[in-house]
């Protein structure tokens, strides 16, 4: 099987480990010379894990990478790159204030006898890989007055400069107009024609039909299956991806949603991200906000909490319009958010619990300006309790937490407003699954008090763990609104990734 | 077992600037028999309590996380030139006032527009301190035009010479100040939003925290001390001239970088600060006894400085 000389690429049982999480078990992967061969999964599934092990970014704990044949080892990303693989991630990598050429051969500058750098040979070597992709980019032009589908070309034509045979290119049309999105699927099989092998990830399941030769779809993990694209349905490839995980037990058994709105956000719309959301969160009810990295959701959450302005569209908290609010005036008016990074925006991780706890309801332990340590003490005391932060007390340091109890914090800090919204961004992400069954059932108790709960969550299983309403968000808008209770998560793939629309 | 000996070093990381400021007597006593007299620790204490009363002003801008205040020696300057015409011998009380309160307009002023900058356009406090230390510098000379006011009202010599029960004047107000910042720095719902504006800025707006009040509020507050130091300056020595304080914004950096208030923000405390004051005057004070050249005298400062900041790392490092 080694000297196939049709495969380029073989990874064979492929492991990876994080504290506490199993990111690759026993993954397979073989990419074909002058392929593209698309990587599809779910959010977590450990696409971007295997892509950084080809990359050299993480080392693996455990299987073999053969390349030509070869068993190699990745150690590093610049030791990748001198294999021949070069990675562009959706964020890329290159300097905004350096020229399209500098960009190119940044870091490895061909030099003349001198130790200089020959820019004449740079700039001959940089026009012939522009003249072979057929763009029109100026090659002194600086990177920041490039738009997006242009920095996308100088990545490739970075790639080119390097001799890489083997492309990965991660959501490469994520941010892409549609014509943009054509010129690079040119662009592409103009690489494959050039010999490149191409790894390809996207979520949008009509692009592989139009651009992919095979597909392997990962699944927690796992590698589900490697398929020749033009003998595979799309919907076989959802029902591949989202696949039949052990149920997870429902904990949601009783609606408690009333008919009293709370929240609602009518026409929504903050260029170039989000057009026309419409939404409402009623008494008592949890909410799911479903979709695919990238759809703007927590767009969508930062714009409602104030935090990040958009240009139309109403927000009505209560009845009370807080549209266009700052946070301030938002967690008065009885919103509270818990955010996808506790760390960055939740948490003060250098202060203690107590402190933490009254951070967004200081008014509560102030009397003319002045904080009564009494009462916070008291309150923190409450809701470690109540929220069974496990530490060795109020004044242990935020930083030592484990993460389920930090969430834990985040929550006893939106519990201390007494507030009557309360937007989950991410609730469980990195959390140990008994940490995470403790903050559902914690859900579940607010709501039961009245409180409305909007969830992010790019976790399938756990929107049908919880959630009461469902909507599925794609491109920036709500693309459908399902019934948690009756959804699956094949139906609510089928939306996120826009192979049904309604 | 494990724990007394945790416990035993954390007790060494909390109390190590006092422990350090002992030592460093503990020396000076040894090595001068001038040093541990009553007139020579007063002294210490006078020379160091107009230190102590900008790095207290230093503590609230840098406890927010946005940077040092460089500007606070020019304001030193500009705020007690501003008052001096009416505060000389013969002006009625009424001046007096209206000449201080002058002064503290003057002073809240350039510290709100240096939070306003650091804020609104979002400017790093280090270039926005660093132009506006050159800005009031230049209004100062432009208002003294090489100018000497002296020749204070009593009132105001009390200010910088008086005493109260043997302990002078600047000393009470140094001590008054440190307590009252430590009140407001604690027990305030000010104090403790500056904390968390320092601690995490993010987390400070996504709690709803007004970020830019505080750090305006803040930077405001290291002014409006750079200002009382500057009238109790100019009262001690009973003369005003624009060209008073270039280095004091730098010795109040060291002060609260010895007194281990962070640079980063959300850690330490006025105690600290004044601390690092004292242990600067103190070596001052101790290489003068001892006859050092001012050249190995600015050389030990600095060094200790970096000591001071590194013994912190490793303190913290240590206990945890």
């Amino acid at each position: 099987m080694e000297n196939n000389s049709q495969v380029l690429l073989r990874a064979e049982a492929i492991c990876k480990y994080f504290p506490g999480v199993k990111a690759l078990d026993n993954v397979s992967f073989t990419l074909n010379r002058s392929e593209v061969h698309v990587l599809l999964g779910e959010n977590g599934a450990g696409k971007s894990t295997l892509m950084k092990i080809f990359s050299g970014l993480y080392m693996v704990d455990a299987g073999s990478i053969w390349l030509e044949g070869q068993l190699v080892n990745i150690k590093n990303p610049k030791h990748s790159q001198e294999l021949g693989i070069s990675i562009i991630y959706q964020e890329f990598n290159l300097i905004p204030h350096l020229s399209v050429v500098q960009n190119m051969f940044l870091g490895h500058e061909p030099v003349d006898s001198y130790g200089f750098i020959d820019i004449r040979n740079m700039r001959e070597k940089a026009r012939e890989i522009m003249d072979f992709l057929k763009v029109d980019i100026s090659l002194d032009a600086k990177i920041n007055t490039l738009g997006i589908a242009h920095m996308q070309l100088v990545e490739v034509a970075k790639a080119l400069t390097v001799n890489s045979r083997i492309l990965i290119m991660d959501e490469p049309t994520a941010t892409l107009s549609s014509k943009e999105i054509n010129n690079l699927f040119e662009t592409i099989l103009k690489l494959k024609e050039k010999g490149v092998s191409i790894i390809y990830i996207s979520h949008r399941l009509q692009e592989i039909k139009q651009i992919g030769d095979r597909v392997t779809v990962l699944r927690d993990g796992n590698t589900v299956g490697t398929h020749d694209v033009d003998k595979i349905e799309l919907d076989e490839l959802i029902h591949l991806m989202v696949g039949r995980k052990i149920s997870q037990h429902r904990i949601r058994l009783v609606n408690t949603a009333v008919d009293e709105i709370v929240f609602a956000v009518d026409g929504l719309g903050q260029k170039p991200k989000l057009q026309n959301v419409n939404l409402h969160v009623r008494k008592g009810e949890i909410v799911a906000l479903a979709g695919l990295v990238g759809a703007g959701r927590t767009e969508l959450m930062h714009a409602v909490f104030g935090i990040d302005t958009y240009d139309t569209g109403k927000v009505v908290l209560r009845g009370k319009d807080i549209t266009r609010n700052t946070p301030r005036k938002a967690i008065k008016a009885g919103m509270g958010l818990l955010p996808e990074s506790r760390k960055e925006n939740g948490l003060c991780l250098i202060q203690p619990i107590r402190e933490n706890i009254t951070h967004s309801g200081l008014k509560r332990i102030t009397r003319f300006g002045i904080l009564s340590l009494k009462k916070e003490r008291e309150f923190a005391q409450t809701y470690i309790k109540q929220l069974n932060i496990s530490c060795p007390g109020m004044n242990q340091t935020v930083k030592y937490l484990s993460g389920g109890n930090q969430q834990k914090v985040v929550l006893g800090k939106w519990l201390f407003t007494q507030c009557d919204f309360l937007i989950f961004d991410e609730p469980t992400r990195g959390i140990d699954v008994g940490a995470r069954n403790e903050i559902y059932n914690l859900m579940n108790a607010l709501a039961a008090e009245g409180v409305g709960i909007l969830m992010v969550s790019s976790d399938l299983l756990e929107i049908l763990t919880i959630a009461d309403r469902v909507y599925v968000m794609r491109e920036g808008t709500i693309a459908k609104e399902l019934n948690g209770s009756l959804t699956t998560q094949e139906e609510i793939i089928t939306y996120a990734t826009g192979r049904k629309i309604e | 077992m494990k724990t007394t000996t945790r416990s035993l070093k954390e007790i060494i990381a909390k109390y190590s600037r006092i422990i350090i400021l002992c030592l460093i007597c503990l020396v000076l006593s040894i090595l001068s028999d001038k040093f541990f007299t009553y007139d020579n620790i007063i002294n210490v204490l006078r020379q160091g309590s107009l230190l102590i009363i900008m790095a207290i002003g230093m503590t609230f801008a840098m406890l927010l996380g946005k940077g040092v205040d460089l500007s606070i020696g020019s304001v030193v300057a500009l705020t007690s030139c501003v008052a001096a015409p009416y505060l000389t011998n013969g002006s009625s009380p009424q001046t007096v006032v209206f000449g201080l309160m002058l002064a503290a307009g003057v002073g809240v002023l350039v510290g709100t527009i240096n939070g306003m900058l650091i804020t609104y356009i979002k400017l790093p406090g280090f270039l926005v301190t660093f132009g506006m230390r050159e800005i009031a510098r230049g209004v100062v000379y432009l208002i003294m035009h090489g100018r000497i006011i002296s020749g204070f009202v009593p009132g105001i010599v009390f200010l910088g010479a008086g005493q109260i029960f043997s302990i002078p004047v600047p000393v009470v107000i140094a001590a008054f100040l440190t307590i009252a910042a430590s009140l407001v720095l604690k027990y305030t719902r000010f104090g403790r939003e500056v904390y968390i504006v320092g601690a995490n800025t993010n987390a400070a707006r996504f709690s709803g925290i007004h970020v830019n009040a505080s750090v305006m509020k803040g930077f405001a507050i290291s002014s409006l001390c750079a200002t009382l130091a500057g009238i109790v300056y100019i009262a001690r020595l009973n003369t005003a001239e624009a060209i008073i304080g270039g280095q004091f914004a730098l010795q109040a950096i060291g002060a609260v970088a010895i007194g281990g208030i962070s640079f980063d923000g959300g850690i330490g405390n006025p105690f600290g600060a004044v601390i690092g004051a004292l242990i600067l005057t103190l070596l001052t004070n101790g290489m003068n006894l001892l006859n050092v050249a001012s050249e190995w005298q600015t050389f030990v400062n600095g060094s200790i400085i970096i000591l001071a900041v590194v013994l912190d790392r490793y303190l913290i490092k240590t206990t945890r």
